[in-house]
């Protein structure tokens, strides 16, 4: 065999050192799917950060007090666990909450409409916390404004009520500029011997801002 | 003159020995084609990895899954949509045919995919052999999910096919996300989170005013990472 030749194989090895690699499936385990079907699709793989936390607290597998009497996930008022849920895993609470159906805006269930959203809603906590919208929605309700004005605002990721929700129900971080008024301001006056108070107001400003982390 | 004609023999000898070599090819077997119809070209010759992948996973695209079909793609002329998998569908019973049926499709999706719209055999002459197709040319009413406003996952999504920052990168765009979560492959993902939510909250003696601080910077968690093989799960 000439030089030219073995030149030549060097030169086509070479060349198909880089070009085959194109040809060929960029990772490893490309062509190998999980089965979705029975929740299979692994949710902790990226979201290992929400499943350490899930490891504590209602929602956690280890819960066992406070039971949502309420939701109608598959029984109304199921007493927790797998019945609930739909299975002894945290990767289960995934599911369980971002595929159950929204009866808040009573778009169905999940089955309904996993043709609409692939994979995964956004939910109100309202969704499954149903009563609470018309408990913080009542007149001596201390958090009604905090409630219902976040319910009308959106910041385009968090859903609904749901901004309302996580700072007293979660352990995220809390900051909150509170603008109050510095003074009660009214007249009182007496005339004829009788004493008569006008109107009250509140003036001035008083700004605080505190930072709490969860 | 016998010596001449057994050195000139010598001679032609000496240089048959290196001029035939060239002459001949190069490869046993360079002269023996496959037959390329009825998809007579054997993938797994290179692709033996995707193959095994193929073979061993168990779940969708593998010859034995019967689970979960695809109700909606339409890979070629003969099966009609919805069909219930097997060579009906795929166009075979062998693992070969596989990778016909997908790299060989026609793109359905009709905007930015990669892949022609029509069938194959409108594009045979156009692209050589196989497509470097999308997922999303099978599976196109996953699209318009992942961009349902209630989808979860909309902005993962929506960012790596938007993602202008590695075209290079010899992926498809649209394949990005769905290899994450749908295949084996191992995901690494660092984490960057909002540490706090924020509210501006006034009282003007009248009542209270409630609002998302949009403006705070929210604080920003430590990045956590993490480095997880597909076949961990």
């Amino acid at each position: 065999m000439s030089a030219r030749t073995i030149l030549l194989c060097f030169a086509v090895i070479a060349i198909g050192m880089f070009m085959l690699p194109q040809t060929l499936s960029m990772f490893s385990g490309q062509h190998s799917w999980y089965d979705p079907k029975d929740e299979g699709i692994p949710c902790e793989k990226c979201h290992f950060l929400e499943m350490a936390e899930l490891a504590s607290g209602p929602h956690s597998l280890l819960y066992s007090e406070l039971y949502n009497g309420s939701a109608n996930y598959s029984t109304q008022g199921q007493v927790g666990g797998a019945a609930f849920w739909g299975g002894d895993t945290t990767h289960h609470r995934c599911h369980g909450c971002h595929q159950v159906g929204s009866n808040v805006s009573g778009e169905g269930e999940w089955d309904g409409r996993n043709d609409t959203i692939h994979a995964a809603a956004t939910i109100a906590c309202t969704d499954c916390h149903p009563w609470v919208d018309e408990a913080l929605d009542e007149d001596v309700s201390a958090h009604r404004e905090f409630y219902d004005n976040l319910n009308l605002t959106g910041d385009g990721r968090l859903l609904g009520s749901n901004e309302a929700c996580i700072g007293c129900h979660t352990s995220s971080g809390v900051n909150v500029s509170w603008t109050r008024s510095a003074s009660i301001t009214f007249a009182a006056d007496k005339q004829d011997g009788e004493w008569q108070v006008g109107g009250m107001n509140a003036t001035g400003n008083n700004a605080t801002f505190i930072s709490t982390g969860g | 003159m016998k010596n001449k004609v057994l050195l000139l023999s010598v001679a032609v000898v000496a240089v048959g020995l290196f001029a035939l070599p060239s002459a001949l090819s190069m490869f046993a077997g360079q002269h023996s084609w496959y037959d390329p119809k009825d998809n007579g070209i054997p993938c797994a010759k290179c692709h033996f990895l995707e193959r095994e992948e193929l073979a061993a996973s168990g779940g969708p695209h593998d010859p034995d899954y019967t689970e979960i079909l695809n109700m909606s793609a339409k890979y070629n002329v003969t099966a009609s949509s919805g069909s219930a998998g097997g060579a009906a569908f795929w166009g075979g019973n062998d693992i070969n045919d596989r990778c016909f049926g997908c790299h060989q499709t026609a793109g359905s999706k009709e905007s930015g995919g990669s892949v022609p719209l029509g069938s194959w055999a409108d594009h045979n002459d156009t692209v050589h052999a196989a497509y470097a197709v999308l997922c999303i040319d099978c599976h196109t009413w996953v699209d318009d999910e992942l961009t349902d406003d209630s989808a979860a996952h909309r902005w993962f999504y929506e960012d790596l096919v938007n993602d202008t920052g590695a075209q290079n990168l010899a992926l498809q765009n649209e394949n990005r996300a769905c290899l994450g979560c749908h295949t084996h492959v191992g995901v690494n993902l660092t984490w960057e989170r909002n540490e706090f939510v924020s509210y501006n909250v006034t009282c003007d003696g009248t009542g209270y005013n409630v609002e998302w601080n949009e403006s705070d910077s929210l604080g920003r968690n430590t990045s956590r990472f993490n480095s997880s093989s597909g076949w961990d799960w």
